[in-house]
């Protein structure tokens, strides 16, 4: 059974019929990408998934057998579904301290929420340095890293990460899609992956969807779509 | 050259600058005339400033609701001075019950305190019903449509309170333990004055911990900030706003209870100036700004108060103190046309 599975997503924005009736499926430990271009819907679905946007009722998005369309965006956060939304959205005039004590607020165990900060401060020692800070000032780079950790202070089993290479420095996306790896590896969590930034994303991920206008219009392993004809002359743009 | 400057200044900036600057003169050379006619001692002086603090207290608090609401909502809810008349309303029947008991005369703190207590519950249920009622359906529709509903719960529940307890003005129970002053060196302060400092001070320091220091006040903030990033976080966005509305309401009976204890009356329509002034008070310090709100509250019960002594005698106008209302407003109008986001507040530039 895979740990997200979606059935049959659709996603109106009043008559605009945004997602034409989605499936896709992420297995417990892989990274899956979603790419496609500007406006085919990659954000809408993880916005979907995570319950911010509601579903009509034939859509069916389970983790891990439970169905989470039917309840609220902070319970599914509470059921380890944790959404990096687009543009990093950090909360800017509270400090960068607040900011990750926010990412625990449904947790309980102080003990393994301590844990979990000192892997976050370990995994990105820039965040340490500006603990004080109010995260408005930080940088974009230092924004990602933020909003990556915040999430990791939810104690997430699948992580929907929404553009995280958005702009950018080149030497910072490696360093982000780096963690993201790492967090895969040594940490077990599933990822969901949003990309522009398609070279990137077939690069670490095992699986791959193609979006085009609100459909899947191409789907299967990463690696192989790298070398896809299709696939380059569309997204990778060599 | 000259259709440069035409461009960058029209003229009703020029009529708007001179308004400002015919107020300014007239309020100096008021407040010259009046200060070198030496009508008023110092202590006189200095008790103008207490009573204006004791009144700013009062807007100060009544200033916080609706400067939380708005930081949460983007929302003016007009009808949060109707909270504030509730809440004196429910500490009037208490006061009453323990007035004809005897147990206001013999445990007047304990008293206070029940009579804080009743208020705060009555205006934070009065705040969560208008928010769960009127509000929440509406967060989604433009802005308009919640501002002219605040202005019909505002009346709704006027209305309903002169239904139940009638269109007369009631006398709040006097409670003898704050009659009388005391004297702390060239100053004079009734009781009541200073059972309303201790009550806001507190109050403030409670509201103010809560906000920052709390996982509730952190909450608060984060939906304040980013509705959706809170979401994510697990943060109950709509249980966070009915508790802001309830916070606001707290602070709004608390502050009925110093009404009704200072100015000793209770009537359906007595939320409407004082809300009026605390929104005032709430834009002086730059709305969305909780020390903003506290700094306007109590700037503009001192200016209330000792203006219409110190610039309009001076400038000749006859029983000047009638005017005081006609202050607080006038401090409106301008903080909107010179410094809209109030002495506190952001540019909104910044927000963009």
């Amino acid at each position: 059974m895979a740990t997200l599975d979606i059935k049959n997503l659709h996603v109106y924005y009043g008559h605009i019929h945004a997602l034409k009736g989605i499936d896709l499926h992420v297995e417990e430990g892989e990274i899956v990408t979603l790419i496609g271009s500007n406006g085919a819907g990659k954000t809408t679905t993880l916005r979907a998934i995570s319950g911010l946007l509601r579903t009509p009722e034939d859509t069916s998005i389970s983790h891990d057998g439970s169905e989470l369309t039917q309840i609220r965006a902070d319970q599914i956060v509470a059921r380890g579904v944790v959404h990096v939304p687009e543009g990093r959205r950090v909360f800017s005039r509270m400090s960068v301290q607040e900011n990750l004590t926010m990412g625990a607020y449904t947790r309980k165990n102080q003990q393994m929420v301590k844990d979990d900060l000192d892997y976050v401060l370990k995994l990105f020692p820039r965040l340490q340095e500006r603990r004080a800070q109010k995260a408005g000032t930080l940088s974009g780079g230092e924004q990602q890293m933020l909003a990556i950790g915040r999430a990791l202070m939810s104690s997430p089993k699948v992580l929907l990460l929404d553009e995280p290479s958005m702009g950018l420095a080149p030497v910072l996306v490696e360093t982000i899609f780096d963690s993201i790896e790492q967090l895969n590896r040594t940490r077990g969590i599933t990822i969901l992956l949003v990309e522009q930034n398609a070279q990137m994303a077939l690069q670490v991920a095992n699986r791959a969807y193609v979006l085009e206008t609100g459909r899947i219009t191409m789907s299967g392993d990463a690696k192989a779509m790298l070398s896809d004809p299709k696939v380059i002359a569309a997204y990778l743009g060599l | 050259m000259f259709s440069n400057l035409r461009r960058k200044y029209d003229f009703t900036d020029y009529i708007l600058w001179l308004i400002g600057a015919t107020l300014l003169i007239a309020i100096i050379y008021g407040s010259f005339v009046t200060l070198s006619s030496g009508k008023y001692t110092t202590e006189q002086w200095l008790n103008f400033v207490i009573f204006g603090l004791a009144q700013g207290g009062i807007y100060a608090l009544i200033a916080l609701g609706y400067t939380m609401v708005y930081g949460i909502l983007g929302m003016i809810n007009f009808a949060h001075g109707e909270f504030f008349m509730f809440g004196t309303f429910g500490a009037f029947f208490v006061a009453e019950a323990l007035a004809s008991s005897g147990f206001l005369e013999s445990n007047p703190l304990l008293s206070i305190i029940v009579m804080l207590m009743a208020a705060m519950i009555v205006s934070a249920t009065v705040a969560v019903l208008s928010e769960r009622i009127a509000y929440r359906p509406l967060r989604r529709a433009p802005r308009l449509v919640p501002l002219i509903t605040a202005i019909g719960v505002s009346y709704f529940l006027q209305y309903t309170a002169r239904g139940f307890f009638g269109s007369g003005v009631e006398a709040f129970p006097n409670v003898p333990a704050l009659a009388g002053v005391v004297q702390l060196g060239p100053i004079t302060m009734q009781r009541s004055q200073i059972a309303v400092f201790a009550a806001t001070g507190i109050l403030l320091f409670l509201l103010w911990f809560i906000v920052s220091k709390t996982k509730v006040g952190r909450a608060i903030r984060s939906v304040a900030e980013d509705k959706d990033a809170a979401a994510l976080m697990g943060v109950n966005v709509d249980r966070t706003i009915a508790l802001t509305f309830a916070l606001g309401g707290i602070m709004a009976g608390a502050a009925g209870v110093m009404y009704g204890l200072v100015f000793r009356q209770v009537a359906f329509y007595m939320g409407f100036v004082p809300g009026l002034k605390a929104f005032t008070a709430a834009v002086l310090g730059g709305i969305g700004n909780l020390a903003g709100a506290v700094m306007g509250g109590l700037i503009l019960g001192v200016i209330e108060s000792v203006g219409p002594s110190l610039f309009l005698e001076g400038i000749g106008i006859p029983s000047p103190h009638q005017l005081k209302d006609g202050i607080a407003f006038t401090v409106l109008v301008l903080i909107l046309i010179f410094r809209p986001s109030g002495i506190l507040g952001e540019r909104l530039s910044k927000r963009a």
